[in-house]
């Protein structure tokens, strides 16, 4: 039945155009609405009659928006605790680089490099905190509504603030670079690690804003974030000559096995829940 | 004898937790299942737009009172089914409990009318 198909299909846009936008509401909902129209058609009514008796027993999207928004509203614990976290670090990273600004040994433009760029890299691991927790929830099927939407709207911000302040911090270091070294960019590990985890944030950012990503995709792809994060601010596996290729804070191979082992597990449940709605 | 009206929407939206709650206690179920089980229950006195069901249900699993668990259908569609937690169940004995103290007074009102009739 392709007209079914298709008169189903606009209901699902127009559902998500309401503001009923969460995929595995979506689907819930059309499983209820395919239901009421076998039973409309079972009962002879014909397929427009069976289709619109189906959506006025669903009922509008405003009205459920309004009722899904009213459980949505709560923040989980981790989304709270991670924020306090990063407020905390925020404020405790400007306040040592402060310190060495004022005794001389850093110059402003350095200091707020530093610091924004900091600043993202720890909101774009915060993000993919959250990631790896809705992995961990799922997994082990605490993972509610809810709780879902909250890491994710977590995530969504957090993604946002580290775009933009990654992007100033690495525009910020090019001005310091420029200044001091007479040239915007140097070729160093760091600065390549810089570079790929500005185009990496910034990129997460346009998708976010442009493309219909679900919860899962944001949350895997943050978990992603982490590992790119984590080599662009760590260098560990550039090679340079003038590093040597290792500049390393601690073993890079335990942080990124922690992260593939985080983001298979994600991405094989997504594979299950994909092979469930073929 | 008289009809019995429809229970209006505000009614049936107070009660729909120890609906859902004593329906789960049987077995696990789902949205439409619940629904067409209300309806059959009440000789379709007690409806409600199907849709407003799913956030009550939502707002149980956040609450930790149910769990959800998506099952493939012999059609190849994905069902999502609810089913009682521990949590859900002592929820039940104290939703149980408020009901029938609503449901002893409403009947003790009610038979002392009678008997002043």
């Amino acid at each position: 039945m392709p007209d079914l198909e298709e008169k189903i299909a606009k209901w699902r846009k127009r559902m998500a155009a309401g503001g009923v936008k969460p995929a595995a509401v979506l689907d819930e909902l059309e499983g209820h609405l395919r239901e009421v129209i076998q039973e409309r058609l079972a009962a002879g009514r014909s397929e427009s009659e069976a289709v619109e008796i189906a959506i006025a027993r669903v009922g509008s999207p405003g009205s459920l928006r309004t009722e899904f928004n009213k459980i949505s509203g709560a923040i989980c614990l981790p989304v709270v605790i991670g924020a306090c976290v990063w407020t905390m670090l925020v404020i405790l990273i400007a306040v040592l680089m402060l310190r060495r600004v004022f005794i001389g040994e850093m110059g402003t433009l350095m200091f707020s490099h530093i610091v924004i760029l900091t600043t993202g890299y720890l909101a774009a691991f915060l993000a993919g905190g959250f990631g790896i927790i809705y992995v961990c929830w799922q997994w082990f099927g605490r993972l509610s509504p809810g709780r879902g939407q909250s890491l994710s709207k977590a995530a969504f911000w957090f993604t946002y603030i580290s775009g933009g302040l990654v992007l100033c911090g690495f525009l910020l270091g090019t001005l310091w670079s420029k200044q001091h070294l007479d040239a915007y960019w140097q070729d160093s590990p760091r600065w390549w690690g810089c570079f790929c985890a500005c185009i990496w944030t910034v990129a997460l950012c346009l998708i976010q804003r442009f493309a219909s990503i679900s919860d899962y995709v944001r949350m895997l792809l943050s978990i992603v974030g982490n590992v790119v994060i984590g080599l662009g601010w760590f260098c560990a596996v550039v090679p340079h000559p003038v590093s040597n290729g290792v500049m390393k804070y601690w073993p890079m191979e335990v942080f990124l096995g922690f992260h593939v082992l985080f983001f298979l597990a994600g991405f094989s449940r997504r594979f299950e829940t994909a092979k469930l709605s073929n | 004898m008289h009809s019995v009206p429809m229970i209006p929407k505000e009614l049936v939206a107070a009660s729909a937790e120890a609906l859902i709650l004593s329906l789960l206690s049987k077995g696990e179920s789902y949205g439409y299942a619940i629904i067409q089980e209300v309806r059959a229950r009440s000789d379709n006195h007690m409806q409600w737009t199907d849709g407003m069901l799913y956030p009550v249900l939502h707002r149980m699993e956040n609450n930790g009172w149910i769990k959800a668990r998506w099952v493939k259908m012999e059609n190849g569609r994905k069902r999502k089914y609810y089913s009682l937690k521990k949590d859900g169940k002592a929820a039940l004995d104290k939703q149980r409990t408020q009901w029938l103290k609503v449901h002893g007074v409403l009947t003790q009102l009610w038979g002392e009318q009678e008997q002043y009739a």
